[in-house]
C-alpha cells in the first residue's frame, strides 16, 4: 500500500510537470492554431540558460534569467517566423516549428557535449518523511509550483482582458478583429507564456531523482504532447487532466516494472494511453464539440 | 462623416467585387445599402472595417475617408478606435463565451477604456434580456437574442458609426421590427448607422438615404422615401405580388412603432 501511495504521489508530481508543458502546447495552439513542436527544445534551452546563469548567481535569479531567455526566444519565433507567415497554412507552420526544434536542439547538443548538467535547484536530494513514506522534496515542490502556476494561469484566462481576447480570438478570429482586438498581442503573449511554462517545467523534470539535464529532456518533454492531445488540443483544462493521466500511467508502469513490450513500457505508455483515448473520443477528452442549441 | 469614393476592390487580383462605388454616410444619419447576394455589400463593409486582407482582397483604387481622414492602411483595431464598429453578418457572437464575456470582448477595442461600465449599463438598458442571461453561454441564446448580443457587443466600443451587415438575416418578422426600432434608438442617441440589408422594407423604414448595389456598382441612390417609391426597388425588393412571405414583410413596414417616435421612453437621459 505504501508503495502504491508512493507511486501515486510520484505520478501526480510528474503529471503536474507534464501539465505545465502540455498547457504550453495548448495555449499556442489556441492562439495561433499551430502545434509548436519546438516546445521540447525550448524547454532544454530554458534549463541550459538557468544552469549557466546559476554559475554566477543564486538559483532563483538564475531561474528568472532562464525563464526570460526562453520567453524571449518564443517571442522571437512568433514575431519573426509565425507572424510573418500569416496566411500560410497552419500545417506548414507546424512543420516550420519542427525545423526550429531541430536547429535549437542541434546547437544545444553541441554546447552540452556529453555533459549532464545539474540545474542547481535548492531541493537537491533532500527527502520529506511522511509516516512510512519518504519523498524527494523536489517532487512536492513540483506539485506546489504547478498548482500555483496553473491557478494563476486559469484565473488570468478566465478573468483578464488577455484571457477574454484569447478565447474570443480562438473562437472567431475575424469577429474578434472587428471588435478591435489585436491578435498579434494575444499570440505574442501566448508564446511567451508557453516559454515560461517550459522553463519552469525543466527544473522539475531534471531535479532529483532524475540524473540531471541533458538533451534527452526534450524527449521526456515531448511526452506532454500526448497529454495535450488526449485532453483535447484546444482545451486548457484538458491539458491538466491529460498531464496527470500520463504522469500517473508512467509512474505506475515504471513502478510495477511491467514487462509487456520489453520492459520499457513506461516510455511508451503516454502514447498508448493517447491512442486508446483517441479511439474512444477522437477530439480528446475535452476537445471542442459543437455546442448547439437544442 | 464616412465618404467612400470611386472604390474598386478585387479578390486575389482577379475577381472584381466592387467597380467604382461612391457613397456617403452623413453625421447622425441612417444609411441603407440594398443589394442581392454577390452585389458587393459585404466587400464594401470589409473594406471599411479593414478585414479585407483576411479574405485576400485588396483595394485597387478609390478612397474611404472618415471625418476627412483616409482609412487606407489602417488595421481593423485602429478603425475600431476611430469609432467605426461593425456587427458582422451572421452575428458571429462568441458562442463559448458567456453573454457578459462577449460584451467584455466588445469593449476591448474601445478607444476610451473608462467608458466601458457605462456602455455596459447602456447595453443592458437597451436589451434587458441580455442582463437576464448575462451568465449564460452565448451559443444558448435564440437567434434574435444573439443578434441583440452582436449589436450590444459592438456598442461596447462606443461607436460613432455602427455598421450592420444583414442584421435581419434568419430572424422572425417580429424580431426584425424590434431590431429596427433598436437601431432607431441607437441612432437617436447620436450614432450614425450604416445598414446593409436584403430586407428592404425594414431598411427603408428606418433609413434617411439609401443605395442599391448591383454587381459591384451603385445602380440607384436617393432618399429612402424616393427609393421605396421607385418602381425598380418595388419590383426587386418589396415585391408587388402579395405572396405569403412578402406579405409578412409588408406587415412589418406598416407597423406603427417602426416609424420614428417623438419620445423614446427608455432612452431619456
Amino acid at each position: 500500500m505504501t508503495r502504491f501511495i508512493d507511486l501515486v504521489l510520484n505520478g501526480i508530481s510528474l503529471g503536474s510537470v507534464y501539465a505545465l508543458i502540455a498547457l504550453g502546447f495548448v495555449i499556442v495552439f489556441k492562439a495561433t492554431e499551430v502545434v509548436n513542436f519546438a516546445q521540447g527544445s525550448m524547454l532544454v534551452l530554458g534549463g541550459y540558460v538557468t544552469t549557466r546563469a546559476h554559475d554566477h548567481m543564486p538559483f532563483v535569479p538564475a531561474l528568472l534569467v532562464g525563464i526570460a531567455a526562453t520567453a524571449i526566444t518564443a517571442l522571437i519565433i512568433e514575431r519573426v517566423l509565425i507572424r510573418n507567415a500569416r496566411g500560410a497554412d497552419v500545417n506548414a507552420l507546424a512543420i516550420l516549428t519542427i525545423g526550429i526544434d531541430i536547429l535549437l536542439i542541434t546547437e544545444l547538443t553541441r554546447r552540452f557535449g556529453s555533459d549532464v548538467l545539474t540545474i542547481g535547484d535548492p531541493w537537491g536530494n533532500k527527502l520529506v518523511h511522511l509516516g512510512n513514506l519518504s519523498l524527494p522534496q523536489a517532487r512536492l515542490a513540483a506539485i506546489t509550483v504547478a498548482v500555483v502556476l496553473l491557478t494563476g494561469f486559469f484565473a488570468a484566462f478566465k478573468y483578464s482582458s488577455w484571457g477574454v481576447a484569447m478565447r474570443a480570438g480562438a473562437e472567431d478570429n475575424e469577429a474578434a478583429a472587428l471588435m478591435g482586438i489585436r491578435r498579434g498581442r494575444v499570440t505574442a503573449t501566448a508564446w511567451m507564456v508557453a516559454g515560461l511554462l517550459a522553463a519552469v517545467a525543466v527544473v522539475f523534470l531534471t531535479a532529483f531523482p532524475s540524473p540531471g539535464l541533458d538533451t534527452g529532456a526534450r524527449e521526456i518533454a515531448l511526452r506532454a504532447f500526448p497529454a495535450a492531445i488526449l485532453g483535447g488540443l484546444d482545451s486548457t483544462g484538458g491539458a491538466v487532466v491529460g498531464g496527470l493521466a500520463i504522469g500517473l500511467a508512467e509512474a505506475m508502469t515504471a513502478g510495477y516494472s511491467v514487462t509487456f513490450l520489453g520492459g520499457s513500457l513506461a516510455d511508451v505508455i503516454p502514447y498508448l494511453v493517447m491512442l486508446v483515448i483517441l479511439l474512444v473520443r477522437p477530439s480528446g477528452i475535452f476537445g471542442t464539440r459543437e455546442l448547439s442549441r437544442v | 462623416m464616412l465618404e467612400v469614393s470611386e472604390l474598386h476592390v478585387s479578390y486575389g487580383g482577379t475577381v472584381r467585387a466592387l467597380q467604382g462605388i461612391s457613397l456617403d454616410v452623413p453625421d447622425r444619419k441612417v444609411v441603407a445599402v440594398l443589394g442581392s447576394n454577390g452585389a458587393g455589400k459585404s466587400t464594401l463593409l470589409r473594406t471599411v472595417s479593414a478585414t479585407l486582407r483576411l479574405h485576400r482582397g485588396a483595394v485597387v483604387s478609390g478612397t474611404i475617408t472618415y471625418d476627412g481622414k483616409s482609412l487606407a492602411g489602417l488595421d481593423a483595431a485602429r478603425t475600431v478606435r476611430l469609432g467605426i464598429v461593425q456587427v458582422p453578418e451572421g452575428r458571429r457572437i462568441f458562442g463559448r463565451l458567456t453573454v457578459e464575456e462577449n460584451l467584455r470582448a466588445g469593449g476591448l477595442g474601445a478607444a476610451d477604456k473608462r467608458s466601458r461600465s457605462g456602455s455596459k449599463d447602456r447595453v443592458f438598458d437597451l436589451f434587458p434580456i441580455l442582463a437576464e442571461r448575462r451568465k449564460q453561454r452565448a451559443a444558448l441564446l435564440s437567434g434574435g437574442e444573439q443578434q441583440m448580443l452582436a449589436i450590444g457587443r459592438a456598442l461596447m466600443a462606443s461607436p460613432k458609426l455602427i455598421i450592420l451587415d444583414e442584421p435581419s438575416l434568419g430572424l422572425a418578422p417580429k424580431i426584425v421590427g424590434q431590431i429596427g426600432r433598436i437601431l432607431q434608438t441607437i441612432n437617436a442617441d447620436g450614432t450614425s448607422v450604416l445598414l446593409v440589408e436584403q430586407n428592404a422594407v425594414m431598411a427603408l423604414g428606418i433609413a434617411d438615404t439609401a443605395y442599391v448595389l448591383d454587381v459591384g456598382r451603385v445602380s440607384l441612390s436617393g432618399s429612402a422615401q424616393e427609393l421605396a417609391a421607385s418602381d425598380d426597388v418595388k419590383h426587386l425588393y418589396l415585391g408587388h405580388a402579395a405572396t405569403t412571405s412578402t406579405g409578412a414583410r409588408t406587415d412589418v413596414a406598416r407597423d406603427e412603432s417602426l416609424r420614428p417616435k417623438a419620445t423614446l421612453s427608455r432612452w431619456q437621459g
